[in-house]
């Protein structure tokens, strides 16, 4: 799938993938209508590119924006460093979130208190999201199926993730576009 | 590997690795992390926040109907 087309009067008169040139022949040549250029698909038609990085908030602090990126993400990812210190939420569990923008639909199931075990749930109007979660102790299956982090936010090049981020903990990121 | 920080005013909010707004060079990354590590604990007084020359600053906390 071409990522870029060029069109005039209705019609497409070139296409672009992720690279390379085209030239437009209008040496000579009048126009009656403008051209008109429509991005249509990013990532390199077709192809999932990955970032990743950290961020470590030097107070605690409810959100994490990460900006800047090569494109605007289809999934993301992010988990804690310090696991067994319970350095996600300050008790003793982490969490592994992957977000998948466009989703329709996920279920939530028991995650058995084990490590290991997930979660599904579904929530937020423009994305749905998966959030397994991972118990390094195993015993805390009373917290099943609960959901840890709350809003995250998209936009071109950028993704936003809202919790409450400990000072002095580095979280890690994932993004795939 | 690349490293940047997050600042909101005068203030550093957090320091990142990947893509950030401001790239830093190492050292200062590394500098600030340790900073971090050595956070001094808020009080009733205010909050303390590390400032873009890297000195820790008492912040008064904002009460209702203040700016």
């Amino acid at each position: 799938m071409a990522d870029v087309t060029i069109n005039y009067e209705g019609n497409t008169i070139a296409t672009m993938s992720a690279s390379g040139t085209k030239t437009l022949l209008t040496e000579g040549k009048y126009c009656t209508d403008d051209i008109e250029v429509v991005y249509v698909s990013p990532g390199g038609g077709g192809g999932i590119t990955y970032e990743n990085g950290t961020f470590t908030p030097v107070s605690n602090t409810q959100i994490m924006t990460i900006s800047g990126l090569g494109g605007t993400p289809k999934f993301i990812r992010f988990c804690v460093d310090n696991v067994e210190s319970g350095g996600f939420d300050g008790t003793t569990k982490a969490l592994y979130g992957l977000y998948l923008l466009g989703a329709t639909a996920f279920r939530q199931t028991n995650n058995g208190g084990t490590a290991g075990g997930n979660s599904y749930w579904s929530g937020g109007s423009a994305w749905e999201s998966i959030t397994p979660t991972v118990y390094p102790n195993g015993t805390d299956a009373s917290e099943s199926g609960e959901i840890i982090a709350t809003t995250t936010g998209f936009s071109c090049h950028a993704f936003n993730a809202t919790y409450s981020f400990k000072s002095g903990y580095t979280y890690n990121w994932e993004v795939w576009y | 590997m690349r490293y940047f920080e997050y600042v909101d005013g005068d203030y550093i909010i957090a320091v990142g690795t990947g893509t950030g707004p401001k790239e830093i060079d190492k050292d200062r990354y590394y500098k600030i992390l340790e900073l971090i590590k050595e956070r001094p604990t808020d009080s009733k007084a205010g909050k303390y926040m590390l400032n873009t020359s890297l000195k820790w600053v008492l912040v008064p906390d904002e009460k209702d109907g203040e700016k």
